[in-house]
């Protein structure tokens, strides 16, 4: 069972940045439930109304009924993936933004 | 086959060869083969990364499956669109904090072990080779109708065209060859929209209308159910598709080429938008082809579906627009065949050859010439097993390289950015058992196992019911993965614990000076 080598690039950074250190800070924490609170949330949510539609559209009939002309509910739900994918994008891109914006005060504040 | 065809063919493959040209004077070093240096930009990427999702399996595919099974295309289609949400919120920015080349990179960065590396990159070559078999086999039944070329001589000039990308212009050649013909396939089907729609008064409701009597499953081709009867089969494939993405090595391999988290994170937003208009289109055309070209017609060309696309483009544009769209396809073939190449050998040379073998101390010169010859090796492989595959029906082979990723690659990734106290053997094992189980669970499937003699590889009722097995089998690698570290961790700890240092960089990342140069 050997080791891998380090190089030595990473063995020097290694020494500089103290990470057990930023890990424990309170900041960093809180970064991270923050972060958590967010993407465990969603995930859940997206994952949830991708499964359901095969239920759904297989095991009743709740989705046949039209809603415009002969497009019925079961068109609906499958093309609001497109717009709903999108805005879970765009909410994400928006939040990360502000997470970006956190993480860079932390190492800011560690003087990276 | 026409003038039109021939010379269409002849600018795609003049273009793609100029293409590699230019991009061989850029690949000097090993880098630049295994990720084109890392400079690609946010759109460059996401219309890459559209190029790899928007395969002939997907364009032909979808449009086919929309076409002869009306309703049920959508459980084939969103979980795709879905599945960059899972690569957007859990894996892509902590993927290009901790990587380098591989994924392989990423999971020994925690667990510095010669075991792990030489695991993922194994697990990497034989997923990516079950992808290539299903673009191969694809492509050979294509060609031989697109061209009356036979199969077995398809292939053999798609392995070809592709290894040459990928010899002398490796990433970077593979990545501007996907751009262009994202943009290609992508400005094709918008053509082919608006000229379909033109025939439908650009009556997007009444066309769902003219769907009630346009094939022989009458109002029923509107409503779920049409190829699938089970929930369970249906939501099996969804969550293979889901969560496949997001292990797939060659669509990983893609968030490395960037240089930073916020620029892999703004490619996955274009690669969605990208996919959300095509998707819109793809569903129209579908119903265009079923109802202008018919269902026998379709079903006559290919039982699958996929000359739906290249007879409707005929049907409505002529034969320039046929010609066209078979030369996208084409390309598009090429493409992501070449992707995967480079992922497999970069897998091959990076990892097993230089940081296993040579322990990190490879030339560029060694591992230049150790990746070209990865790459004749794998397309050797992939080509002759697809030879021997052809006359078996192997449209599920995409799927299983799918569900193979989300069951052995997904789980270790997740474990490996948070969860503190995953280790080593419950990151070794977690693959090895997703990787079987997957592979055994396909070969007790009724993939492999049908009653009716000739129909699949072996006569005989299946053991295992469902045709996808990702809601067994996901499950499973987590499981495995959970097994696994309760009993690695009874054993001593022999290296100290870097989670801090891990989580500090997958959510920090290019902010640490240093941490992910190339």
């Amino acid at each position: 069972m050997s080791q891998m080598n380090e190089k030595i690039p990473f063995e020097e950074m290694k020494q500089q940045i103290d990470y057990e250190h930023i890990a424990s800070t309170e900041e960093f924490k809180k970064l991270l439930s923050n972060k958590k609170k967010f993407i465990v949330p969603f995930t859940l949510f997206y994952m949830a109304y991708s499964l359901l539609l095969p239920f759904l559209a297989l095991y009743t009939d709740l989705l046949n009924q039209p809603v415009v002309g002969d497009i019925t509910f079961a068109w609906i739900y499958g093309i609001s993936f497109i717009p709903v994918s999108l805005l879970v994008c765009s909410i994400y891109v928006k939040k990360a933004a502000y997470f970006d914006e956190k993480a860079k005060e932390i190492l800011e504040k560690e003087g990276l | 086959m026409g003038i039109n065809v021939i010379i269409l063919f002849a600018v795609m493959t003049l273009g793609t060869l100029f293409i590699t040209y230019y991009a061989s004077k850029k690949t000097k070093t090993a880098g630049s083969f295994y990720t084109a240096g890392g400079g690609l930009t946010a759109r460059q990427n996401g219309l890459a990364l559209a190029g790899d999702f928007m395969s002939a399996s997907t364009f032909l595919g979808l449009i086919g499956a929309f076409s002869l099974t009306g309703y049920d295309g959508f459980f084939l289609m969103y979980p795709a669109l879905v599945s960059f949400l899972v690569i957007l919120f859990l894996v892509a920015e902590p993927l290009r904090n901790l990587g380098k080349y591989t994924l392989g990179d990423m999971v020994t960065a925690r667990y510095k072990f010669k075991q792990v590396r030489a695991v993922t990159a194994i697990n990497t070559i034989v997923i990516s080779i079950f992808y290539m078999l299903g673009q191969l086999v694809a492509a050979g039944a294509l060609f031989k109708l697109l061209l009356g070329i036979p199969f077995n001589v398809s292939v053999i000039i798609v392995g070809i065209g592709m290894l040459a990308f990928v010899l002398f212009g490796g990433m970077t050649a593979t990545s501007w060859v996907q751009i262009i013909k994202a943009i290609l396939l992508v400005g094709g089907t918008f053509i082919l929209f608006v000229m379909v729609m033109w025939q439908f008064n650009f009556n997007f409701i009444g066309i769902f209308t003219d769907m009630k009597t346009a094939t022989p499953f009458g109002a029923d081709f509107l409503n779920p159910g049409v190829k699938y009867t089970s929930g369970w089969d249906a939501a099996s494939l969804t969550l293979g598709l889901l969560l496949g993405t997001a292990g797939l090595p060659h669509v990983l391999v893609r968030f490395l080429t960037v240089p930073n988290a916020q620029v892999a994170r703004k490619s996955v937003v274009w690669v969605m938008w990208i996919m959300g208009a095509f998707h819109v289109m793809v569903i129209f055309l579908g119903f265009g082809a079923a109802k202008l070209v018919g269902t026998d017609n379709i079903i006559e060309a290919n039982p699958a579906g996929n000359m739906a696309a290249p007879l409707l483009s005929q049907l409505v544009g002529g034969d320039l627009m046929f010609a066209f769209i078979s030369a996208v396809s084409f390309a598009t073939i090429l493409a992501v065949v070449a992707g995967i190449v480079v992922t497999g050998a970069t897998a091959f040379s990076h990892d097993l050859f230089n940081e296993i073998i040579k322990d990190g101390k490879a030339t560029e010169k060694q591992q230049m010439n150790m990746v070209r010859l990865a790459s004749i090796i794998i397309t050797i492989i992939s080509i002759t097993l697809s030879l021997s595959l052809q006359q078996f029906n192997v449209a599920f082979l995409a799927s299983l390289a799918f569900t193979l990723a989300a069951s052995s690659n997904l789980p270790v990734i997740l474990f490996t950015i948070y969860w503190r106290k995953f280790n080593k053997t419950g990151a070794i094992f977690g693959m090895l058992v997703g990787l079987f189980g997957t592979l055994l669970l396909v070969a007790f499937s009724p993939n492999v196992w049908n009653p009716i003699p000739g129909a699949a590889l072996i006569t005989g009722e299946p053991i295992f019911p469902l045709a996808s097995p990702g809601i067994i089998s996901i499950p499973l690698g987590f499981f495995a993965c959970y097994i696994g570290t309760l009993v690695g961790a009874r054993k001593k700890q022999i290296v100290e614990d870097n989670f801090s240092e891990i989580v500090v960089k997958s959510n920090t990342g290019s902010d640490v000076k240093g941490v992910v140069q190339h």
